[in-house]
């Protein structure tokens, strides 16, 4: 169980250039100081009968004051953020760096039945809990290449909604390689499509080709072109190689001229087997921040909301993922696990994600593996401790990202989350302007990351 | 007209239709009469409009409602009667294909 | 209110207009000595839209085109108005001939407003143009109102306060969103567009109070693109806030009456000397009631606020774009009915 917390771990202090921010995410604030004033505030908060000085005391005030209550693991009776549903691992392309391409039964459909059965199980979980709004999330291989699944599944929850007295709001993450027919149905039933375009054709037919080699470029721009037309909000995921990382505003710009996103996801490659016998490699960490940095200002500039998911600092979780948040994840052999990566990419981490299955119609549910999942959180990851981006990354992906338990050595995914959560803070403070600055100094970014640790009684020890 | 054996059904060609988050609202185009559509008939109009064969519709359609095979038949087809009589779809003499083409938006003029 | 179309003409090309549908390609030319071979509304014709308004019991007679100050008797026709006591709205991309604007300057401020719709300096390479437009505008004063259209979501307005300003024109810039014409073939702001231009606008309308300058929404805006906070700011400064969408009767060169631009293929009804705007009104609100079940969104036929009448659910043109017809086939074994 996670000590009782100290509010101060949460008040941080970052340099930023010759300037402190000082970060406080469950008071919602933010200020930018000097260094003799981020002493003082340190001062003041620490020591009791301190008032704050010379000018300071209206933001002492507000730190000392009662904050959000600090995130905490999640106790007693399940309550899912959303359902989760495969239809299928299977997929109609062969993505260069899919790391699902050894997925175990890939051309298994999940029978209608299941799908039904966890609809059901689902709507009668949130019954207790009187949610005005439940949710379906689809994920795969490729959803679509199961329709018959998504067909009914989505039919199913808008029934088991309107007896409930609640709404039904349906997410996929697709490749976006459906014909016309299908892509209205798409626009006209699903409320949040996640397309996967990583860039004009050259970049798109290179890493996200069909199983025959041929490109997938013209069906997808196709896709993002009908959606951008219909009813449902469209969000697109750019994977960033090294090599593309550098035409990242190129791909910002092109994607608000083209279509009409709500949001754009840039997300290094995840390395994989097959990614690395393609030669796709993640790009350097400052280089992705820096490129992040332009393609942001363009996508923001057209009422684009860029994203890269752990530098979300309107997030404030224990976990960065479904997994610790009682997502079940339904597949199509009925297994209920907490995480939609494969697992034995788990199993490779010495991760158990599963937390029991479906079958003749029966959910068995392990008490066990679901307070398992729900230990994965920040509390008991080390390194987040005294990072100022704890509360937002929470640790990142437990399966993908290891982390060391050392202070301050922050990998690669660290580094650009750090950067990337600087700037939004910044830019949230209206001082885009200290975040083109920062941007511009090397040195001023590596002091701002490279930290043992960033609450507010350390600065001292690092002045 | 209520015959034995099959028929083929056609949307007809001055319905109009979108679906909304709880329901799916049709419109004639010509005399502006509408109908709104759920729950199951959604399922059923959403399907059809995906140009479903019967016999798949009427596998969707009982594990949707949880009945037998032959109880969805009998409502797909009491729908469709329905929707005949209100002049949502009509019935293709012979067995002549119905209107082909693209989906095309609302255009006409009155 | 009705909107008289009294040219065809037009010296632009505004990538958002929502005439596409309704103006002939071809038609439009930047010569205005062009004789009224139907691309100009005669004076006899204008003078029986003057009894339609007047027995509709329209007290101002608000022109547009084309750009209408094209019309080679336009001075002729604002007299004509004036004569029968109307006031004058004129709709104007502000790049008007001397005569025009010399007749609008010597018409007094309460008898005549003159709506310029403002493009961003440097937009579709109009940067010569807005320097003719602002001394339109500085020469118009207090009659000059200035309108802006939001097509792009990477819109900037700054520049219209510094403009108003330097002009002297009304304290108020009246906020349009170009919405689609029927056949979609105009840029304009797509509902998922909404939100996003919402916060532009709400952090616009809190510059432009700080120096005085309100907003005034024109039609097809939303209720839910604006969260609480964001419809207590627009109050807090000034805005005139509305959601509507109704039949604006815009009364084409050939004398039909059609709902709004955006809406010319839909339907049309003709003027005669027997209808009157009411009437007119009614009759399109009764064929368009169908589509009003549905909004620009999905959630709009459920919405709590359109449910209360407070939103229509935005553009109907928006709203008539996400129908469609789908030509299914399907056999099925017939059941006897007993």
């Amino acid at each position: 169980m996670p000590r009782r917390p100290d509010i101060l771990d949460s008040i941080y202090a970052v340099p930023v250039g010759y300037q402190y921010l000082i970060y406080a995410p469950l008071h919602h604030f933010a200020a930018l100081t000097n260094e003799l004033a981020a002493h003082r505030i340190r001062d003041s908060l620490v020591l009791p009968g301190d008032s704050g000085t010379e000018g300071l005391g209206e933001i002492v005030q507000i730190l000392r004051a009662p904050a959000e209550p600090t995130p905490l693991p999640r106790e007693g009776d399940l309550g899912p953020a959303f359902l989760g549903l495969i239809p299928t691992r299977g997929c109609n392309l062969a993505c260069e760096y899919c790391g699902f391409l050894a997925a175990e039964e890939p051309n298994e459909v999940m029978d209608l039945g299941l799908a039904r059965d966890a609809i059901d199980w689902y709507f009668d979980l949130l019954g207790g809990g009187g949610l005005s709004t439940a949710e379906v999330h689809f994920f795969g291989g490729e959803p679509f290449c199961a329709e018959e699944v998504m067909d009914f599944a989505v039919h199913y929850a808008r029934l088991r909604a309107a007896q409930s007295g609640c709404a039904v709001r349906f997410e996929v993450a697709t490749n976006g390689t459906f014909d016309e027919d299908r892509c209205r149905w798409a626009a006209d039933s699903l409320d949040h499509i996640v397309l996967s375009l990583d860039g004009p054709a050259d970049i798109q037919d290179w890493h996200r080709h069909r199983r025959d080699g041929r490109g997938s470029y013209e069906a997808v721009v196709r896709s993002a072109r009908l959606l951008s037309e219909g009813a449902n909000e469209l969000s697109f995921r750019v994977c960033v190689t090294a090599e593309t990382v550098g035409r990242m505003p190129e791909i910002a710009t092109w994607l608000c001229q083209e279509f009409r996103p709500s949001s754009v996801s840039f997300e290094p490659v995840q390395p994989s087997a097959p990614s690395r016998a393609a030669g796709l490699v993640p790009p350097d960490p400052w280089v992705f921040a820096r490129s992040f940095f332009d393609a942001a200002w363009i996508l923001e500039a057209h009422g684009v909301v860029p994203v890269y998911a752990a530098a979300d600092i309107a997030a404030r979780r224990v976990s960065f993922c479904p997994v610790s948040q009682d997502v079940p994840i339904v597949s199509p052999d009925g297994s209920i696990n907490a995480c939609y990566l494969l697992r034995q990419d788990w199993e490779a981490r010495g991760l158990d994600l599963r937390l029991g299955k479906i079958e003749n119609g029966a959910v068995l549910l392990d008490d066990g593996a679901v307070a398992a999942a729900r230990s994965l959180n920040v509390w008991n990851k080390p390194l987040c401790a005294r990072c100022f981006c704890k509360w937002h990354c929470a640790g990142g992906c437990h399966v993908n990202h290891v982390l060391s338990t050392t202070p301050g050595d922050y990998d690669r995914l660290c580094t650009q989350t750090r950067i990337l959560t600087l700037r939004n803070i910044l830019g949230a403070m209206g001082r885009d302007d200290i975040a083109r600055e920062l941007v511009e100094s090397p040195g001023a970014l590596e002091r701002a990351v490279w930290r043992t640790g960033d609450t507010i009684a350390e600065v001292e020890n690092q002045a | 007209m209520i015959a034995d054996g099959a028929s083929a059904y056609c949307c007809v060609p001055t319905i109009v239709w979108v679906k909304d988050a709880e329901q799916t609202i049709l419109i004639e185009e010509k005399t502006k009469h509408s109908w709104i559509v759920s729950g199951e008939n959604a399922a059923i109009w959403d399907w059809l409009t995906l140009n479903y064969p019967s016999e798949r519709i009427v596998r969707l359609l009982s594990v949707l409602s949880g009945t037998s095979t032959e109880e969805a038949r009998k409502a797909l087809s009491a729908i469709l009667q329905e929707w005949e009589k209100a002049g949502i779809v009509r019935v293709i003499e012979g067995n002549r294909r119905g209107e082909p083409g693209d989906q095309r938006r609302l255009q006409s003029g009155l | 209110m009705a909107n008289l179309a009294i040219s065809a003409v037009c010296n632009q090309d505004c990538s958002y207009c929502f005439t596409v549908d309704h103006l002939e390609a071809g038609k439009r030319t930047v010569d205005h000595t062009l004789p009224a071979d139907g691309r100009f509304l005669s004076v006899d014709a204008f003078e029986a839209r003057l009894d339609f308004l007047a027995r509709s019991d329209v007290r101002e007679v608000r022109l547009l085109g084309g750009e209408p100050t094209l019309h080679p008797r336009f001075t002729e026709l604002v007299d004509r108005a004036r004569v029968a006591k109307m006031g004058v709205v004129v709709f104007t991309n502000g790049l008007m001939p001397e005569n025009a604007l010399a007749c609008l300057e010597a018409t007094s401020a309460d008898q005549c407003t003159v709506m310029v719709n403002v493009n961003q300096p440097d937009a579709m390479g109009q940067s010569s143009s807005h320097e003719l437009r602002r001394e339109t505008i500085r020469r118009l004063g207090r009659r000059a109102l200035l309108g802006f259209n939001i097509y792009r979501t990477d819109f900037q307005m700054d520049f219209l306060l510094p403009l108003i300003a330097e002009t002297d024109c009304k304290a108020v810039v009246r906020l349009g969103m170009a919405h689609p014409c029927l056949s979609g073939s105009n840029q304009y702001i797509h509902p998922n567009q909404y939100r996003a231009i919402a916060i532009k606008i709400v952090r616009f309308a809190r510059v432009a109070a700080k120096v005085g300058v309100k907003l005034d929404f024109d039609c097809g805006f939303v209720r839910c693109m604006f969260s609480k906070e964001d419809f207590d700011t627009l109050q807090a400064t000034g805005a005139n806030v509305g959601w509507r969408c109704n039949p604006i009767l815009d009364v084409d060169l050939k004398g039909d009456v059609i709902h709004c631009y955006p809406l010319a293929r839909l339907a049309r009804l003709p003027l005669t000397p027997e209808t009157d705007a009411t009437s007119l009104r009614s009759a399109f609100a009764e064929r368009t009631r169908p589509y009003r079940q549905a909004g620009g969104f999905k959630e709009c036929s459920t919405c709590p606020f359109k449910a209360a009448g407070e939103c229509p659910g935005g553009c109907l043109a928006t709203t008539i774009r996400r129908f469609r017809h789908t030509p299914f086939h399907l056999k099925v074994a017939r059941e006897a009915v007993a």
